[in-house]
């Protein structure tokens, strides 16, 4: 009773802090990359990617298709301009952002220069092949670009500039695609403002279709697929948590016929998962959605306890009392905790955060439900509910538990399960791919592409990151960058990239530029002046001395991202941090990985990055740390059956759990199913969940009237792992369905598997 | 800003443009493509796909060639006064559309079935006015001149 009291005040305690933060607004994560592993190697290059999210995670790209998208994209400007969702809005070729342009960088010409004017300046005869190209411009079809400033800007420098942004920050040019790009006022990750952001877009499309009946509009941004990973989680976790619920509570009315041990076991999982979630909120501050899509699956183990408790109290003579059963049971139920909880532990070393939470949440949880059985059910279940059971439930567990029973049998029967495991095994592939970890709806992915096709096609996983020291080294970085990178695309290595060197020049590049064009116009000012009097240009002085060379950068990088000229660029530049300068280069069309990682080698602080093949290499390495933790946890697991059993009941004791881990991989492999890090971890749970129930039959061995008890109790215990499980193993998120299809066969396996230590034992008894 | 040259339109090729003074510089504008030789002397092509602006333009003075009214009236308002000998046609972007950015207005003056005369008119104030002095009417461009004139070019050269 003492100790029931002190788990009910603890249970209350932490149920307490839970309803306070409740209170104060907590909310589970449902960022799926809260669940991956923070960069470790490159602290640079994580806090740029923190940064660079955070930066970019409100940007959103609207993508009007229609034979006249011009009255759309004004309709839709509109409708985002007078909306509170939206920070700042702009369409492709806005005159508003042009003249933002205009102001911000037509006093900066001279200091910027365009590759094609840079060439012209830098080669034999400069100053003729700069007027030469000032010629082209001027007479050709492209004058219309020369804008209204002829007579300040009489080289044409501005629009050169001017024009070599049009080709990196528009689209293709399609004049039946118009874009839109925003900037969120509020967070993508915030529920609240993902829910306002899709009606929006619903009734965009709407109020589209009804001005163009034809015209479609398509969006992308994180926020579409936060939504889209959100609203699946929150649905699957609806499902899981109450198709498990439901089956559990079905089965166990089904065997005890009166509610009263279907509300202890719900009692016992409630106080599980409330002390999992208030530890691990107060351990490690968060809990990620997944984690209680998890903690749905953890219904499954803990209820095991309160199965066996309950399956002996059912099958227990009259006149025993709840207290005499906990103490019957309790060394099997508190070893099998201990074992399960041992392969928990194993998660908890993996470097993947989720992963952490989960062990956290997964081993806090099992220890007070387990607690709550053997404390909590004698003192509710004083004698045995229902009738007497009928002899046909115990039959099947019987008959198997006899078949294991001969030892000749069974050594054959283990023996040929283990040649066709390794059979199977000798199948095996491993696909570590970290799309299979998020997997958005392919319907997304499709649209994401549409509009990421239009907008230039800038794959967000392919990247160069820049790092330096100082900022004015940073920029140098960039251009040093950007010429490699020029080379790199006429060699076809890839389509494109964006990078901020066009728009960001280092005092260097500027004092360099300011240079050779003064250089230039200077040899033989006669001759310059005689031929922009030829072309009809002013050749006065005061526009050319306007260009004289002068110190210095000609802004800052502060007072650029503080205009609107940085917006839709701005996320690229990470600058100054505690552990130096970064910046990023996004790509378009990466053909030659190999050509853009040995271009980049030698550019010191340059790096290119291939998040796809990063992580899948991350993941495996993942799933080799996985691996070797579950052979520690084997050996974990044997060394303390042996403390109890002996050396050789500690391998007859840990028999039924290896041979169910090898023929669960042997079949998936045998049909063909690539294995990942989840499949392995899949296998920790199988070890964990499934060590308990050879050891029910071995303690059942010393009063053997037990062992119906302990079948009935393993077999309940299955049907409810399977249950919840086997419900994860249907889930459309792979992290889940990998994980519950090894736990659903696995501990089917260990069920058939579960008595044949009785068959090795018996000779040490004997 | 003078200039000095020759126009060729060919309905079947396009418009070849060139210019003798103040610079040397030949502009072809066909259907595909849009190439201009200066004084490099070699042949390059204006990605004027990505400049919607410039590529509105072109295809403009296309349509205005090449008489496809189908075009003029999705973009344009037309006006038209004159007579059959003596006429004047006037093109004002329609309001929203993207011509209506820089454009204010391109006037055609023909005299019969000859074009002698198109003022471009933008928003910025800038005028352009381009005078067809003699034209000549040829039921078709000679094969070996059009081969000259329309020249083909290889997809990867473009004007930096």
């Amino acid at each position: 009773v003492k100790r029931a009291v002190l788990l009910a005040a603890a249970v209350a305690g932490l149920a307490a802090f839970l309803a306070v933060r409740l209170v104060r607004g907590f909310q589970p994560d449902t960022d799926i990359l809260a669940l991956l592993p923070a960069e470790n190697r490159d602290p640079l290059l994580a806090r740029a990617t923190e940064i660079f999210l955070r930066r970019s995670g409100g940007s959103l790209i609207f993508l009007v298709e229609a034979d006249d998208p011009a009255p759309a994209v004004d309709a839709l400007t509109e409708s985002m301009k007078s909306s509170s969702l939206f920070k700042s809005v702009w369409k492709e070729g806005d005159p508003a952002k042009e003249a933002a342009f205009r102001d911000f960088y037509f006093p900066a010409r001279a200091a910027m220069l365009s590759a094609g004017d840079r060439d012209a300046l830098r080669g034999p005869d400069p100053a003729k092949r700069l007027l030469d190209r000032v010629a082209e411009r001027l007479y050709g079809p492209l004058a219309v670009l020369a804008g209204d400033k002829l007579a300040e800007d009489p080289l044409l420098l501005f629009p050169s500039l001017a024009s070599t942004w049009l080709d990196l920050v528009d689209g293709a040019g399609d004049p039946r695609r118009a874009l839109v790009f925003a900037e969120l006022a509020g967070d993508a990750f915030d529920a609240r403002v993902q829910d306002q952001a899709v009606a929006w877009m619903r009734d965009a499309g709407i109020r589209l279709a009804a001005l163009k009946p034809k015209a479609t509009l398509s969006w992308t941004g994180l926020l579409p697929f936060a939504h889209a990973e959100r609203t699946r989680i929150q649905r699957e976790t609806g499902w899981l948590s109450a198709g498990s619920v439901f089956g559990i509570a079905f089965l166990m009315l089904l065997v005890f016929r009166s509610p009263k041990p279907l509300l202890l076991g719900f009692l016992s999982v409630g106080a599980g998962l409330l002390a999992g979630t208030a530890v691990t909120l107060a351990a490690l501050g968060r809990v990620h959605a997944v984690t209680f899509a998890f903690g749905s699956s953890l219904i499954g183990s803990a209820v095991d306890y309160a199965m066996y408790w309950l399956a002996h109290r059912r099958l227990a003579p009259t006149e025993e009392t709840g207290e005499g059963i906990s103490a019957r049971i309790g060394v099997a139920l508190t070893l099998s905790a201990a074992t399960t909880a041992l392969s928990y532990v194993a998660l908890g070393f993996t470097p993947l955060p989720g992963l952490r939470q989960m062990a956290v949440f997964s081993s806090v949880g099992l220890m007070t439900a387990l607690a709550a059985v053997l404390w909590w059910f004698p003192f509710f279940l004083r004698r045995t509910p229902g009738g007497s059971l009928s002899p046909r439930w115990l039959a099947p567990m019987e008959a198997l538990r006899r078949f294991w029973s001969d030892r000749r049998r069974a050594a054959v029967a283990a023996a040929l399960c283990a040649v066709l495991g390794l059979a199977g095994l000798s199948r095996i592939r491993f696909d570590d791919n970290p799309r299979r970890f998020n997997h958005p709806p392919q319907a997304r992915l499709d649209e994401d592409a549409r509009v990421r096709k239009a907008s230039g096609g800038l794959d967000p996983s392919k990247f160069v990151f820049l790092q330096a020291s100082t900022e004015e080294e940073l920029l140098r970085l960039q251009e040093s960058a950007q010429d490699r990178l020029s080379v790199l695309k006429s060699s076809g290595a890839l389509d494109g990239f964006r990078c901020l060197a066009p728009f960001l020049p280092s005092a260097a590049r500027a004092a360099e530029n300011r240079k050779l064009l003064s250089q230039a116009l200077g040899s033989d000012p006669k001759t310059v002046a005689r031929r922009l009097t030829e072309l009809g240009l002013p050749a006065g002085g005061a526009a050319l001395q306007a260009l004289a060379p002068d110190a210095g950068r000609p802004f800052t990088v502060e007072s650029w991202l503080s205009t609107s000229v940085s917006e839709g660029l701005r996320a690229l530049w990470i600058g100054g941090t505690p552990d130096g300068f970064g910046a990023f280069v996004f790509l378009e069309g990466v053909h030659d990985a190999d050509a853009l990682r040995r271009g980049m080698e030698d550019l010191p602080g340059a790096r290119y990055h291939d998040r796809v093949s990063e992580y899948r290499d991350l993941f495996a390495r993942y799933r080799r740390i996985a691996s070797g933790l579950l052979a520690v946890a084997y050996a974990a697991i044997f060394l303390l059956l042996a403390g109890r059993y002996g050396l050789r009941g500690g391998m007859a004791v840990v028999l039924p759990v290896l041979l169910a881990a090898l023929v669960t991989f042997g079949l998936l492999s045998a049909v063909g199913v690539p294995f990942n890090l989840m499949h392995v971890l899949g296998l920790v749970l199988v070890l964990g969940m499934s060590a308990d129930y050879a050891i029910f039959y071995v303690e059942s061995a010393r009063h053997p009237e037990a062992f119906p008890a302990a079948g009935l109790g393993i077999a309940l215990s299955v049907a409810s792992t399977m249950l919840s499980f086997g419900l994860s193993g249907l889930s459309g998120t792979p992290l889940l369905q990998s994980l519950g299809m090894v736990v659903a066969l696995g501990m089917l396996f260990a069920l058939v598997f579960s008595p044949a230590p009785l068959a090795f034992l018996e000779e040490r008894r004997g | 800003l003078a200039s000095r040259g020759r126009i060729v339109f060919s309905p079947a090729k396009g418009i070849h443009r060139q210019i003798e003074s103040p610079v040397s510089l030949e502009l072809v504008i066909t259907p595909q493509d849009i190439l201009q030789r200066g004084a490099d002397q070699k042949w390059k092509r204006i990605p004027a796909g990505r400049h919607p602006e410039a590529r509105m333009m072109i295809e403009s003075f296309l349509s205005i060639f090449s008489g496809d009214t189908g075009r003029w009236t999705a973009e344009f308002d037309l006006f038209f006064e004159g007579t059959p000998e003596k006429w004047s046609l006037g093109l004002a972007p329609r309001k929203g559309r993207p011509a209506a950015r820089r454009l204010r207005r391109i006037t055609a003056r023909g005299a019969g079935p000859a074009l002698t005369a198109l003022v471009v008119e933008e928003t910025s104030g800038a005028r352009t006015e381009t005078a067809f002095g003699a034209p000549k009417l040829l039921p078709a461009v000679p094969q070996d001149e059009a081969a000259k004139l329309f020249p083909t070019l290889a997809p990867e050269k473009e004007l930096p």
